[in-house]
């Protein structure tokens, strides 16, 4: 069935045994390409560092040829001694979400910690300022409360 | 970790002054009732003690109260925990010049005057514990605490190799080079102390134990929740364990 043929068809696209239907394969195709642009477009406009997409730059790459190819999916589980392809690509999708994952929480794991070092710093300025103020300077709400109350309200 | 070149150029001149003074860090996290009384122990003390408030984040009226009191405070922008508050506590005490420091809690439940005990007892060791448990200390706590300690205990048995009566005290004494070794490797995942102390073990520092009187717990809450309390402790033995990889015995004995 041709592009044109499909856009205008109303009734059912059966898929050939054990492949992919056009209509499921375009649908497929323009996801990945989404994913691609989305992914891309974050990077591009800095709302998404380029460290953290490049995992996600790596599988939305890895689906399309995928997506352009149906048939691949097959032969790779075929070579790997999967009987049902379905499951490679779960398997490895479950494994990059992993990857993500993990890489995740390893970078909070740093940013805690140096927004830790950044908050000593910050009261041993802190202190030093308190150290060299006359005594009876007056010290208004600083950001030491203003914290304190973000926290409770976040509580 | 970086030295801070211009905090402690400011004191460089306080530094010989500094030197024999010891420093009394103590971490506080809305400890406005209790603090208030652990302060004027320690102002009452036989020696002459520099103190030290470093307020986690607190959101009561601690560091107003220390600042009263006549102590330094640090006051930290948000809660980082115990860990957290003795690692700033470290780095304060390392920036000032300060030769000897000691850990004490801000609920009331240590004895000031201890401190001088502690502080001689560094004499003969880097890092000094002051335990609740021997004899001379007779102290009690709940059975699920007392169960969790008794593991803490095996615990760092293996792992060091050396029997602590009180492995999770927070009354201790630093040497200088203690003091810098924790301001850097301070974790803030610390919660008992139990793990600065394997560090410290295996970092090659003498480590020494120390019996002392300590009071039961006076005010703020103590986490008697059965569930809390184990979650609390089960972090405290991951933590123990992920940490512990010895290191080549440090070379110690660089006293400045």
């Amino acid at each position: 069935m041709s592009l044109a043929a499909w856009r205008f068809a109303a009734g059912p696209d059966p898929a050939p045994p054990g492949g992919v239907s056009d209509r499921a394969h375009i649908f497929i195709a323009v996801i990945v390409l989404a994913a691609l642009i989305f992914t891309v477009h974050g990077v591009r406009s800095y709302r998404l560092r380029s460290r953290y997409s490049l995992l996600w730059l790596v599988i939305v790459v890895a689906l399309v040829p995928l997506a352009v190819f149906p048939g691949l999916l097959d032969t790779v589980s075929v070579k790997l001694g999967i009987d049902y392809p379905p499951t490679t690509f779960l398997s490895l999708s479950v494994a990059f979400l992993f990857l993500v994952v993990v890489h995740l929480s390893w970078e909070l794991s740093r940013a805690e910690d140096r927004l830790r070092t950044m908050a000593e710093d910050f009261a041993l300025f802190r202190a030093e300022v308190d150290h060299r103020l006359p005594p009876e300077t007056e010290r208004g709400p600083g950001l030491g409360e203003a914290a304190g109350q973000n926290e409770r309200s976040a509580r | 970790m970086n030295s801070y070149p211009r905090a402690s150029a400011v004191h460089a001149g306080d530094r010989a002054t500094r030197g024999d003074r010891a420093l009394v860090i103590i971490p506080a996290y809305n400890e406005a009732e209790s603090l208030p009384l652990v302060l004027v122990g320690l102002k009452a003390s036989d020696v002459d003690l520099d103190i030290l408030v470093v307020d986690d984040g607190s959101t009561d009226e601690t560091a107003a109260i220390a600042r009263a009191a006549g102590a330094v405070v640090l006051r930290l922008p948000f809660n980082t925990g115990i860990g957290g508050a003795l690692r700033a506590g470290f780095r304060y005490a390392v920036e000032r010049g300060y030769e000897r420091a000691v850990q004490f809690d801000a609920d009331g439940q240590h004895d000031p005057g201890a401190v001088t005990q502690l502080l001689a007892a560094l004499d003969e060791a880097d890092l000094v514990v002051g335990s609740r448990f021997s004899k001379e200390a007779a102290y009690t706590v709940g059975a699920t605490r007392a169960q969790a300690m008794l593991v803490l205990r095996v615990l760092i048995r293996i792992l060091t190799g050396r029997r602590f009566s009180d492995p999770s005290s927070g009354f201790r004494a630093f040497s200088r080079p203690v003091l810098v070794h924790f301001s850097k490797k301070y974790s803030s995942e610390y919660m008992e102390s139990v793990e600065a102390l394997v560090s410290a073990v295996y970092a090659g520092y003498r480590v020494k134990e120390l019996p002392v009187r300590m009071f039961p717990r006076e005010k703020g809450q103590p986490s008697t929740v059965r569930l809390r309390l184990a979650y609390h402790y089960i972090r405290v033995v991951v933590t123990i364990v992920t940490h512990a990889h010895r290191r080549p015995r440090a070379t110690v004995a660089v006293r400045s």
